[in-house]
């Protein structure tokens, strides 16, 4: 009986890559719970709209929303979006170089939130409140939970913005951060047509 | 076996008739038909959503799998 031999593989070992980071990854899976919730809240908009007596939606005697207004607002938030984009592709080629349009992107993201808040300011003194009607109560749901979601993505920019000025952002830190803007920049326009339109 | 089968169906035929015997469909009882129009409208509508948003990241993970894949063996033919 002969001895057998063994061929050693000596070659590198294949070293499998992550498809995904698993910020991102998380990222994605509050997004879609996120993407729900306001799927849900419209979709009730959508359904108290349609059970109104003769169709009369705002209701009589409620304050109009200011939708000229929001909509450059939303021009503001929009571009918000296009700047983070930017800065993205930035960074891919020299992390120095996405620190300017990230700051813009964080100073439109906050101008859309405080000039949202003005625009509410104003609406609470013309007697739109959450419990003025249920017009209002939807308003300020929706709106709302938007806002704060905004706020919640615009801090986390913020962090990002101070760490790349560190020098010490990855890569998959500002990916993750800009999965959640991204979400906050998409789901406005739906939360505006059907609300203020 | 065949007690866990003849309670299934029992749960079976309970979870068919309760439905109308409890005026369970929100849907139905609607009086306006724009109202059931928007009920179906939006229920097909949350239905894809999670279904689309789970599914495209599906495909996407799975072609970057493949491309790693391909990465993977085109690497393993340079060393060789």
């Amino acid at each position: 009986m002969g001895a057998s031999t063994v061929t050693l593989d000596r070659r590198e070992p294949r070293r499998s890559k992550p498809l995904i980071s698993n910020g991102v990854m998380g990222m994605l899976l509050f997004v879609f719970t996120e993407a729900m919730l306001f799927a849900g809240l419209i979709s009730a908009h959508i359904i108290f709209m349609s059970g109104q007596v003769g169709q009369l939606w705002p209701p009589p005697g409620q304050p109009r929303l200011p939708f000229a207004e929001t909509a450059v607002n939303s021009a503001a938030l929009m571009v918000s979006g296009g700047i983070l984009l930017l800065s993205h592709l930035a960074f891919r080629v020299d992390p120095r170089r996405a620190l300017i349009p990230l700051g813009m992107a964080v100073a439109l993201g906050a101008f859309f939130v405080g000039f949202q808040g003005m625009e509410w300011l104003g609406l609470l003194r013309e007697g739109l409140t959450l419990r003025s009607s249920t017009y209002g109560a939807f308003f300020y749901l929706i709106v709302g939970a938007h806002a704060l979601h905004a706020v919640a993505a615009i801090t986390c920019l913020g962090w990002a913005w101070a760490r790349l000025k560190q020098g010490v952002l990855t890569d998959t830190e500002f990916k993750t951060v800009q999965v959640f803007w991204y979400f906050v920049v998409l789901v406005w326009p739906m939360i505006y047509f059907q609300v203020y339109l | 076996m065949k007690r866990y089968a003849q309670l299934g169906i029992l749960a079976l035929i309970v979870l068919l008739v309760a439905p109308s015997v409890a005026w369970a469909c929100p849907a139905c009882l609607v009086t306006s038909e724009e109202s059931r129009v928007a009920f179906a409208q939006t229920a097909i509508a949350l239905t894809l959503l999670p279904l689309g948003m789970v599914g495209s990241v599906g495909i996407w993970l799975r072609r970057r799998a493949r491309d790693n894949e391909a990465e993977d063996i085109e690497a393993e033919s340079d060393q060789d």
